[in-house]
């Protein structure tokens, strides 16, 4: 309807000098404002918004995963401007007035010409959403800063969707030709951004092509994965949003030189089509080809040697050492570290030292290698050496893997919460804290077991049966801060309710009951603890702290010694002592192994 | 002229039916059937090494978004403006087009199920694991996901933005559709009662020939409410 727009009469527009440019930049200006207030376009926009809301409520965000996730959110808004386009685009045909316009002075090329302009109005949104997403997540503290260049690849996908819906639009008027391209590439993206999606396998390189996706592994990362260099990718939007803009216009043309009888083709566009073409073969050919196993030296090294890439602080005594850009974290640990240590009788005799270190559970196949493909997410194109999984792998079993941190070391991973679960993180961190000042230990061992089926990899550390300092441990953890009192108490419940609250231990001692777990995020540490115990913690923190503490105050050092035990901790705090669990024969495992009573 | 004898009545849409197929979207229809097939086609193709029930079923589930939205260009009529005038009742061109849409949806949904049973089947050779996939359940969803392209589509034909009924319809059939499969998911039965709630919206927005927008009718009337009290 640019006719409709108040554009000036052929006459004028030709007579002034640059008319014709005059002309589609008037055009232009009108579709802009048409497609600003389309609301498709603007329930897309609010859509990718609240996708923005929906994923960043209560975390820490990291940005070299966040300015990738923009990206993705900005999809719907992409989804919505294709839709949009070809309906602006196809209205002359929808409506069958394509001679009426033929009649007008503008010319079908101008028209397609003033629609690409027109996809100003969905970038400026698109603009505006991204940049109130930068500022929201700005303010939830993340980690590391956004890269430019993958930002600007979130606001060339607004503009490829704009571009392909023109271009479909000169092609195909009828509307269901954009619903069904959305649809495809829809599931296609589907399938590239969730690893239990669609699951068809995409050959890795290649993920890129389609022509976004997200390493799901980039959040357990401590740095941005250099697998897609950002400059390869945005050219490689760059030139399909130019194809797609050139196909419009060459459509647009043809369909003028077929009406008029007149040749078609114009010098710009195939020069500009040229461009595009030879931008999309120097970044595709880039895209095609995975980093090599240097370009991912750095990303190993540093996960593999944290003690000399990490930056170490200390506070109140504790040393706190973190993955550079991670800094903002170590309050968050101090937090839940000193409500532990806060709780102590007297302070610990050695020091603790928090390290940051990228999560083993993560990453570990049964083989102990690292394998990202089968964690479910096809097209990744990372592949790091196995030194990394094998390093990953020992975190769980070696407690003398890093030099330089606590014995029994304590760990945390690249996650931590800013909302309504930072209470299971800080629990996971606050009981590896506890188990340490209880030297009880925070790695196990691990044993092949092997049967006629297979390997079966079982962990065994020592069990704790019937010591104090195990009850103490878990009250210490318990009681950190309220967050992990209350994460403690809901772990329980849920456990009791999905009907295991106790497993069986086949300890030196015997079978026991042993806790069923515990409700935790971040890190998972390999503790073990019995459900006496547990128990016993349970009434603990029934009573006031001061009489806790009080009991605890009387023998401090004793208390820690393996000979301490929950019988005369019970008697400490003038409270019987809560009857052992039986096991249940139902879930005993005979292949379990045999583990120690810890000394 | 009304047309009031039953033998009459019955002759409408016999004489109907030739022009009623040639407005038929076949190309919506086939174009549809033929993206939700190549998904099923590339998801048994191309699946991952050992293909479990949920992945399957997902992969499925993407396969049939096309022809649910299909069913969103369906009531879409180009001449309701003109039928509305004749003797025909006005649900007739929705139905018959839907008439004749449901086989053709109906063989490709039963390909598209025989392509996930032998995608399913690939995984079952490395598995001891026996796995089935949820027969009644997607079923369910695929009815209930046609039905309510079909009301959205029914109701946005009664609007003045009828001409883009099927460009409307679908993005607002999808987002329904989400909301339903993540609130109705596991839950066959309810999944039938919106499918059936949504088939009594489509049936009661088709009662009216002509276009309607509502808030227009309320605007007009609070307007002439004021100008006879002032």
């Amino acid at each position: 309807m640019t006719a409709a727009a108040g554009l000036a009469p052929a006459a004028a527009v030709r007579a002034a000098p640059g008319g014709a440019r005059l002309a589609v930049l008037l055009a232009g200006r009108a579709e802009a404002i048409r497609l600003l207030r389309n609301p498709l376009v603007l329930l897309g926009a609010v859509a990718s918004a609240a996708l923005v809301g929906w994923n960043s409520w209560g975390t820490v965000p990291k940005w070299w995963v966040w300015d990738v996730q923009l990206g993705s959110s900005l999809l719907v808004l992409a989804a919505t401007t294709l839709l949009a386009c070809q309906l602006a685009a196809a209205r002359v045909r929808r409506d069958g007035a394509t001679a009426l316009y033929e009649s007008y002075p503008l010319s079908a090329t101008t028209r397609a010409a003033a629609h690409l302009i027109g996809l100003a109005g969905p970038l400026l949104l698109a603009v505006v959403v991204e940049g109130a997403a930068v500022a929201w997540l700005d303010f939830l503290g993340p980690v590391g800063s956004p890269r430019l260049g993958v930002l600007a690849q979130g606001l060339l996908l607004v503009v490829l969707g704009g571009a392909l819906g023109t271009a479909l639009g000169g092609a195909l008027p009828n509307p269901a030709a954009a619903v069904f391209t959305i649809v495809v590439l829809g599931v296609i993206e589907w399938d590239l951004l969730n690893p239990f999606g669609v699951q068809v396998a995409v050959a890795p390189g290649t993920a890129w092509f389609f022509p976004w996706t997200q390493p799901v592994l980039s959040g357990f990362l401590p740095g941005p994965i250099a697998a897609i260099p950002p400059a390869a990718h945005l050219a490689w939007l760059a030139a399909l949003s130019g194809v797609a803009a050139c196909a419009g216009l060459c459509l647009a043309s043809w369909r003028t030189g077929r009406l008029a009888g007149a040749g078609v083709g114009s010098r710009p566009v195939a020069v500009a089509l040229a461009a595009c073409v030879a931008a999309g073969g120097w970044s595709g050919w880039t895209l095609g080809h995975p980093p090599t196993a240097s370009v991912t030296a750095g990303l190993a090294y540093t996960i593999t040697h944290p003690a000399q890439t990490e930056q170490c602080q200390t506070q109140q005594g504790v040393r706190y050492c973190a993955y550079p850009g991670f800094g903002a974290d170590v309050a968050r640990w101090a937090a839940v570290v000193n409500g532990v240590l806060g709780l102590l009788p007297a302070p610990p005799a050695a020091r603790l030292t928090v390290r940051q270190v990228v999560d083993g559970a993560v990453f570990q196949t049964a083989t102990g290698e690292f394998d990202p493909a089968a964690q479910g997410q096809p097209g990744q194109t990372l592949k790091l050496p196995k030194e990394v999984g094998r390093f990953v792998a020992a975190e769980g079993t070696d407690p003398a893997l890093i030099p330089g941190s606590s014995s029994p070391p304590v760990y945390v991973d690249l996650d931590w919460s800013a909302g309504g679960t930072v209470g299971r993180y800080q629990l996971g961190l606050a009981e590896q804290t506890a188990w340490w000042v209880a030297g009880l230990p925070t790695t196990q061992r691990i044993v092949y077991d092997t049967t006629p089926e297979g390997t079966d990899l079982l962990s065994s550390s020592c069990v704790p049966v019937g010591q104090a300092r195990e009850a103490i441990a878990i009250w210490l953890s318990a009681s950190a801060t309220p967050g992990t009192r209350a994460a403690f108490l809901a772990g329980e419940a849920e456990l009791a309710r999905l009907g295991v609250a106790f497993v069986p231990l086949r300890t030196t001692a015997g079978w026991v009951a042993g806790q069923g777990g515990a409700f935790i995020a971040g890190y998972q540490a390999s503790l073990q603890a019995t459900a006496q115990g547990g128990a016993l913690a349970d009434a603990m923190l029934r009573l006031p702290r001061q009489r806790v503490e009080a009991a605890l105050a009387t023998d401090w050092p004793g208390w820690l010694r393996a000979a301490a035990t929950d019988q005369q901790l019970a008697a400490a705090l003038r409270i019987p002592l809560p009857p052992a669990p039986a096991v249940d024969k139902s879930m005993i495992d005979p292949r379990q192994p045999v583990q120690p009573v810890c000394r | 002229m009304p047309i009031t004898a039953r033998g009459a009545r019955a002759r409408v849409p016999r004489a109907a039916l030739p022009h009623l197929a040639a407005t038929m979207p076949w190309g919506t229809l086939f174009g549809g059937c033929a993206i939700g097939l190549a998904a099923s086609v590339v998801a048994y193709r191309f699946a991952g090494p050992a293909p479990d029930a949920a992945g399957v079923s997902a992969a499925l589930r993407a396969a049939f978004v096309p022809l649910a939205l299909v069913a969103a260009f369906l009531a879409a009529d180009p001449h309701r403006d003109l039928v509305a005038a004749l003797p025909a009742p006005a649900w007739l061109a929705a139905a018959t087009h839907t008439a004749l849409a449901l086989p053709v949806l109906a063989g490709t949904a039963a390909l598209q199920l025989r392509l996930a049973a032998a995608e399913l089947a690939i995984g079952q050779r490395y598995t001891s694991v026996p796995a089935h996939l949820p027969w009644p359940a997607l079923l369910a969803e695929l009815g209930a996901a046609t039905a309510i392209a079909l009301a959205t589509a029914s109701v946005v034909a009664r609007t003045r933005w009828h001409e883009l009924g099927g460009a409307i319809a679908a993005p607002v059939s999808l987002a329904v559709i989400a909301v339903a499969h993540v609130a109705l998911a596991g839950f066959t039965g309810r999944l039938l009662l919106a499918g059936a709630l949504a088939l009594a919206t489509a049936a009661w927005a088709q009662r009216d020939p002509w276009h309607r927008l509502r808030t227009a009718v309320f605007r007009q009337a609070w307007a002439s409410e004021r100008m006879a009290k002032a």
